[in-house]
């Protein structure tokens, strides 16, 4: 049986989840539905308590939704098609009294490929500790052998909870390589969580955020950038353009910002010298991710 | 697919996919990395039951100066020495090893990994199988090391030939006693293992199962034979022993291996259904 759009890695359609019963009752997913399209790298933001990780254990079969539905590269999800998926999810969690080549080895044979691990070892840099035991592993360790825990099958698409949690700078950055690696050159499709959104804002394609289990925001990450651009103007008579934009601008930075669409300000700076206020500077400002972050999951409590 | 993933080479996937056989070694490889849950949750019985045996046929010697007259028939000695699957100290130990091979998941949040790999129902079937697997090991030692101290005690009895007599049909009853032995033993890995998952700990499936082992044993005391027809699996299995070593006659000892064989499938069937279920949302 098929679901959901084929070009999509993985759909995600009105998926409601509910903790606990009665007063204690929590809602961690409120009817999400989300596309992650193939061959991009997914960014998956919220505040702790959005739903970002019982979304990601839904995905990985670890929790079942209430409601609604995912599919996998146009499969309903289930054994077969979550063997498309590589995951990582939450905390790396292994066997301490194994060693990494035996965890590799191990998911090698569970998934029935014939994946030489020492290449992995290599790749997620942990090729010096091959045999030594999880159990003296430092959680950045841990955090490689997970990914390559998670590439081990070959997977056509992967889902990574917080990749670089526990690693240092390096290993940060190396990890963002790696990440931007397999997307670019292996064309594997790419969904993350991360708190870090400078991360986010580097390395991926397309995010969503999440509030409250509800889809905040989501789209192209310059898409997402671009749409809450403001404009600001450096003019000579800010106080007059406060005034006749009462609800739509703000005084900022030595001038003002204006809440226009790109399309409206050619019309604008002919308004304001038409009223015979000298522009000094006219320019859009883009938020950073943060910022969009910030505001959509401070929305309710404002 | 068939395209190079990861740096690393072609896939080579079994399309059916269900890797059983990668389960099984994957469990008992970890089983094997863990010595001390290996040891004296599956081999501990057999070990400390033939040291028991030696010990007190070396405290007899020491007392009187010779042997004592043991069982001439060794397997019938060896069908007997099965009974050791219903002592509570040996099945205490025996849950604890069957609980810890299902706690490890949940102790190192590890079901993350093996559930979208593997699927869960196979998962479970892999670890249930690698605790018969290491029981029935167990029962084995216990045979083989009862009929070798037998061996060599005749042999230092007789000073001659090692071989003490065989009578026939004690194969039978060897095998009867093994599968009385092995179906108690896998009920209670059943209930064991079920009571971890429900209670996602260890100490909450011991407890409960060491605590009903001690009240059946003091209730088949104090009431002897008359307890035989509760449809407990301790009472069930001794009832079946007694039976078997009394001739085997008439339908009843079946009827006992009924009770273990509905125990063992219901607390199997009841695991597998919870499991199926189980939000591992923290597991």
């Amino acid at each position: 049986m098929s679901n959901g759009d084929e070009k999509d890695a993985i759909t995600v359609s009105g998926v409601e989840k509910t903790f606990g019963w009665g007063g204690r009752a929590f809602k961690a997913l409120d009817g999400l539905s989300l596309g992650i399209p193939q061959g991009c790298v997914y960014g998956l933001l919220g505040p702790n308590g959005a739903g970002k990780s019982t979304l990601l254990r839904i995905i990985a079969g670890l929790v079942r939704p209430d409601r609604g539905s995912i599919s996998i590269f146009g499969q309903d999800a289930c054994r077969e098609s979550r063997r498309r998926l590589g995951m990582l999810i939450e905390a790396p969690a292994f066997y301490p009294f194994l060693t990494a080549r035996e965890h590799l080895e191990m998911f090698a044979r569970m998934s029935d490929t014939s994946t030489m691990v020492e290449p992995i070892l290599r790749r997620v840099g942990i090729g010096y500790a091959a045999d030594k035991r999880v159990a003296a592993f430092s959680l950045g360790m841990k955090q490689r052998l997970g990914i390559g825990c998670a590439l081990v099958a070959h997977p056509d698409a992967i889902v990574l909870d917080e990749p670089t949690n526990g690693l240092d700078p390096d290993g940060i950055l190396e990890m963002r390589s790696l990440i931007v690696d397999l997307a670019q050159r292996d064309g594997i499709t790419v969904l993350l969580s991360s708190h870090l959104l400078d991360e986010v804002e580097r390395i991926c394609d397309r995010v969503a955020i999440l509030r409250n289990g509800r889809m905040a925001a989501q789209g192209g990450v310059a898409e997402l950038l671009d749409s809450q651009a403001r404009f600001w103007l450096n003019v000579d008579l800010p106080q007059a353009v406060l005034e006749s934009l009462p609800s739509r601008a703000d005084a900022g930075d030595g001038g003002v910002y204006v809440h226009i669409g790109r399309d409206e300000a050619p019309e604008l700076i002919r308004t304001l010298a038409n009223a015979n206020i000298r522009i000094f500077e006219a320019k859009w400002v883009k938020p950073d991710l943060e910022s969009v972050f910030l505001s959509e999951t401070r929305r309710d409590i404002q | 697919m068939g395209q190079t993933r990861s740096g690393v080479g072609v896939p080579v996937r079994n399309p059916k996919g269900y890797p059983v056989n990668a389960l099984f070694s994957t469990e008992l490889l970890k089983l094997q990395r863990q010595p001390g849950v290996l040891f004296w949750g599956f081999l501990s019985v057999p070990a400390t039951a033939l040291a028991f045996k030696i010990a007190l046929e070396g405290f007899f010697f020491l007392r009187s100066g010779n042997f004592p007259q043991g069982q001439t028939d060794i397997l019938l000695s060896a069908a007997q020495s099965l009974g050791i699957a219903g002592n509570p100290i040996a099945q205490l130990l025996y849950v604890i090893g069957v609980s810890s091979v299902f706690y490890v998941e949940y102790r190192f949040l590890a079901w993350r990994n093996l559930v979208p790999r593997a699927g869960r129902f196979p998962l479970l079937a892999a670890k249930f199988a690698v605790c018969l697997l290491w029981m029935v090991i167990g029962l084995v030692l216990t045979v083989v090391g009862d009929m070798i101290l037998n061996t060599a005690l005749n042999f230092l009895r007789d000073g001659t030939s090692g071989r003490a007599p065989i009578q026939a049909g004690s194969i039978l009853v060897l095998s009867a006693a093994f599968a009385i032995a092995f179906l108690e033993l896998a009920s209670l890995a059943a209930i064991a293992a079920t009571l971890t998952i429900i209670f996602r700990s260890m100490i909450a499936a011991v407890v409960p199962v060491f605590l009903v082992g001690i009240a059946c044993s003091i209730l088949q005391a104090y009431f002897g034979a008359a307890i035989a027809s509760v449809p407990m699996p301790s009472f069930a299995a001794d009832a079946a022993r007694a039976w078997l070593f009394a001739g085997a006659e008439g339908p009843y000892g079946i009827a006992r291996f009924g009770t273990l064989l509905a125990w063992l499938l219901a607390a199997a069937t009841a695991g597998s259904l919870i499991f199926w279920r189980q939000p591992l949302n923290t597991e």
